[in-house]
């Protein structure tokens, strides 16, 4: 059957018409097959020039159209409209861009019209093999999971856990608060970090629209965007929350000690226990790669200690499976340890900053008291900005953050020990944002004092007797302990995590977004959006920022009642033709072509396909088809355009 | 070189970064060779070999593939694959007899009209000197055949 096209030639006011000659256009479209309707408007996009469009298709019984005017890029998606109000299928059209391509960069008229008449009859030839494609919608589950209950995954959680939501926490540690919780004051205003914190916390411990699961972990993550079945482990904590009330009567009587990872492994732990007092939820768990029960022994001192008979060696794992639209990850971040910087290996006293703040923390190791390792007060506290950071040799960024919390300790350490002098050694500042520079000069009147470097993994240091001699800025310095500001790097679980999701990670380590300046909570898995410092070093303000705007972003789509509306325009596999060879399924960008066992075929997944057609091109078979964009369409364009 | 010889050009352009950066070239009144024929792709990745040999088998005398900076896809890598099969496809036009500068892979952002402009004219200038692609596919004889 002969097609019925018409072809609307646009002046677009004086833009296309004074270069080319549009009555010539007309006069060649009505000489081609199966043109049946040629008309020329000033102004096609007006008011005007759209209805009368829509009535010519209507009256013509137009079966394809072409608009002979501007870029695509400028008005596609308006002739669309005018298809689709005329009950045209609108990928019945196709654009020749006269104007930006044509009109605008050629100054010669017959040269341009000339153009013009290729570039039409290329969309003549093109429109007659394209084909009416509709647009899909799929229903989905409006839960959500959050990955990690720090200071970002908590933030999401809240924001998402709106009316008729349900959101499921899950953190793998026993308590939740992520790294935030170990902080006592934050930067650059040294508000308190707590009173900032517990709010959230209890919020999230009694949101009855949140699920919290902790001492838990993914274990496989199934489906994709809109329907995501996610099984998650948890692990037993052999401590019933309920009848717990958190007294710590049974730490002590516990026969097994190991380091305490919490307090940067300064501190030991037994093998029940909470990791600092004041944990939320306040309650214990048992760890059972370290207690003796779970080694065979018949020990029972924790539960026979336990007044309230809260204690229950008999619970097991538990494994749940669960439905989500989408998924937040905010699986945080670690600092580089000390003993990667190469110059300060294997000294001791040597801390990383995080290890820092637990030493000055309350809660800490040393209840917050600085004291040596021969129980003294230190004379003299080396602070080390960028080791580390800024060089090929470790990691080539700046955290961007370490400055500020640098400046933060060194003030704690004033405030809590003034005898100790206090040196900082650093190359440059990075202080960027609001109050950071005014913290810092405020920070002056703390007497310490600054010594300039060049780079932080150069300094020599060595040990002699009880003093770190560290060789920096001309000087030599003899410190009793030195802080180590190392860099945020990714968890370092990510990559044996992300085998789960197949997130693309970027070359730092850090799970990459989708585009990092315009949709920075976004990534290239639809459906699954990143927040906080899993996804680059932030300080809390950006991490809370980037949080909530993937909550925004997964709210936005994932919506009860209504379904989830698909790229039309996706790559789809001839059964027939695929051999089975795998070539597109390891290109695919965005993890969209998986291999049916069954039919031994590569299988397009259209919720995930965006469309680019990377595969179509790599397929050695010719079997993978891009809807709008195939190989018939683009041949008859170029033979077309070459006419 | 032949007097006023006009080469035909095609360019393959991905929707967000060349076909863009095309249109820039217009919103600049930036000087665009008329001889260069766009054909839009949403990605660089979606050019197929097959389509550049179509293209100089149809009456092209060079051919242009321009897709967005490394680092800038939209899809994220699709000009990277672009890049890896157009190296491979170079060697193959060789083997053909077709020139070197007759085919061209490169980058244009949507903010580079400048630059879309300056490749374009560099392009017909080459193939001009080149003169016209005598190499072209006879449907009748699966060899191909020289002639004028």
């Amino acid at each position: 059957m002969s097609e019925r096209i018409g072809v609307f030639i646009c002046d677009c006011g004086p833009n296309i018409a004074e270069v080319v000659d549009t009555p010539k256009l007309s006069e060649f479209a009505k000489k081609q097959d199966e043109v049946v309707e040629v008309k020329i408007h000033k102004l096609w996009c007006s008011e005007g020039g759209r209805d009368e469009m829509k009535r010519a298709i209507i009256d013509n019984k137009l079966t394809r159209v072409v608009v002979c005017a501007c870029s695509p890029k400028q008005h596609e998606i308006t002739f669309q409209k005018v298809l689709a109000s005329a009950g045209l299928n609108p990928y019945l059209m196709q654009m020749a861009n006269i104007r930006e391509q044509v009109a605008w960069v050629t100054k010669d008229k017959d040269k341009a019209t000339q153009k013009a008449i290729s570039q039409l009859n290329s969309a003549i030839k093109r429109v007659k093999v394209q084909k009416p494609l509709e647009k899909n919608e799929i229903e989905c589950k409006t839960d959500f999971l959050v990955i990690g209950a720090g200071i970002s995954g908590m933030s999401a959680a809240l924001t998402l856990a709106q009316k008729n939501r349900k959101v499921y926490l899950v953190e793998r540690e026993p308590w939740i608060g992520g790294k935030v919780v170990a902080y006592e004051d934050a930067f650059p205003k040294m508000e308190c970090a707590p009173c900032m914190l517990e709010p959230k916390m209890d919020e999230v411990l009694h949101n009855e629209r949140i699920s919290l699961m902790t001492n838990s972990e993914i274990t496989n993550v199934k489906g994709f965007f809109g329907n995501f079945q996610v099984q998650i482990k948890t692990r037993a904590r052999h401590v019933d929350i309920e009848k717990c009330i958190g007294c710590g009567g049974c730490y002590d009587v516990c026969p097994v000690t190991v380091k305490n990872r919490f307090n940067g492994n300064l501190s030991e732990r037994h093998a029940i226990y909470s990791a600092f007092p004041g944990v939320l939820p306040n309650a214990p768990a048992i760890d059972c790669e370290t207690c003796l029960r779970y080694k065979g022994e018949d020990c029972k001192k924790c539960e026979e200690s336990c007044p309230f008979g809260a204690i229950d060696y008999s619970l097991k794992d538990e494994y749940k499976t669960i439905e989500v639209g989408a998924i937040v990850v905010a699986t945080g971040f670690d600092v580089m340890k000390s003993e990667e910087v190469k110059n300060f290996a294997g000294i001791s006293e040597v801390y990383d900053a995080y290890q820092f703040e637990r030493i000055i923390s309350s809660t800490g190791p040393t209840e917050g008291k600085i004291v040596t390792a021969d129980g003294g007060t230190p004379e003299v506290i080396a602070f080390v900005h960028c080791a580390g950071s800024r060089d090929k040799r470790y990691k080539e960024y700046c955290s961007g953050v370490c400055c500020a919390n640098t400046i933060k300790l060194a003030h704690l350490t004033k405030k809590k020990s003034p005898a100790t002098k206090i040196y900082e050694i650093y190359s440059d500042w990075c202080l960027p944002g609001k109050n950071y520079q005014q913290f810092h000069d405020k920070c002056i009147a703390d007497n310490v004092e600054y010594v300039r470097n060049d780079n932080a993994n150069d300094i020599k240091a060595v040990k002699k007797s009880n003093k770190i001699i560290l060789t920096a800025g001309g000087k030599n310095i003899e410190a009793d302990m030195v802080v180590l500001s190392t860099p945020i790097i990714p968890n370092y679980g990510l990559v044996q995590f992300n085998a789960l999701l197949g997130m693309n990670i970027d070359s730092d380590g850090f799970y990459s977004a989708e585009h990092e300046k315009i949709s920075p909570a976004n990534t290239a898995n639809r459906g699954i959006y990143i927040a906080g410092c899993c996804s680059g070093p932030k300080d809390v303000a950006q991490s809370v920022a980037q949080a909530q705007a993937a909550a925004g972003m997964a709210l936005s789509v994932i919506v009860p009642g209504e379904k989830l509306e698909l790229e039309v325009a996706t790559s789809k596999v001839n059964d027939d033709l695929c051999g089975g060879c795998h070539s597109c399924i390891g290109l695919c960008p965005y993890q969209a072509i998986s291999f049916d066992e069954v039919k031994k075929v590569a299988a397009v997944n259209e919720i995930l396909c965006r469309g680019c057609g990377v595969c179509v091109a790599a397929c050695p078979a010719g079997a993978i088809m891009n809807k709008h964009f195939t190989d018939e369409q683009i041949f008859s364009e170029i033979e077309g355009v070459l006419a | 070189m032949i007097d006023n010889f006009e080469p035909r050009i095609v360019g393959f352009l991905c929707n967000w970064c060349s076909y863009a950066g095309a249109d820039q070239a217009g919103n600049q009144h930036k000087e665009v060779p008329p001889n260069l024929k766009i054909v839009r792709v949403m990605c660089s990745g979606r050019v197929d070999p097959q389509h550049v040999v179509k293209a100089f088998q149809s009456g092209a005398d060079g051919v242009m593939v321009l897709g967005c900076h490394p680092g800038d896809c939209h899809y994220k890598e699709g000009n990277y694959k672009a890049l890896r099969r157009m190296k491979l496809l170079e060697k193959l036009l060789h083997e053909l007899g077709i020139e070197k500068d007759r085919f061209k892979l490169d980058w244009v952002s949507a903010s580079e009209g400048d630059k879309f402009s300056r490749v374009t004219i560099e392009m017909v200038e080459k193939v001009k000197k080149l003169g016209p692609l005598t190499i072209r596919y006879n449907k009748n004889n699966e060899g191909g055949e020289r002639h004028e």
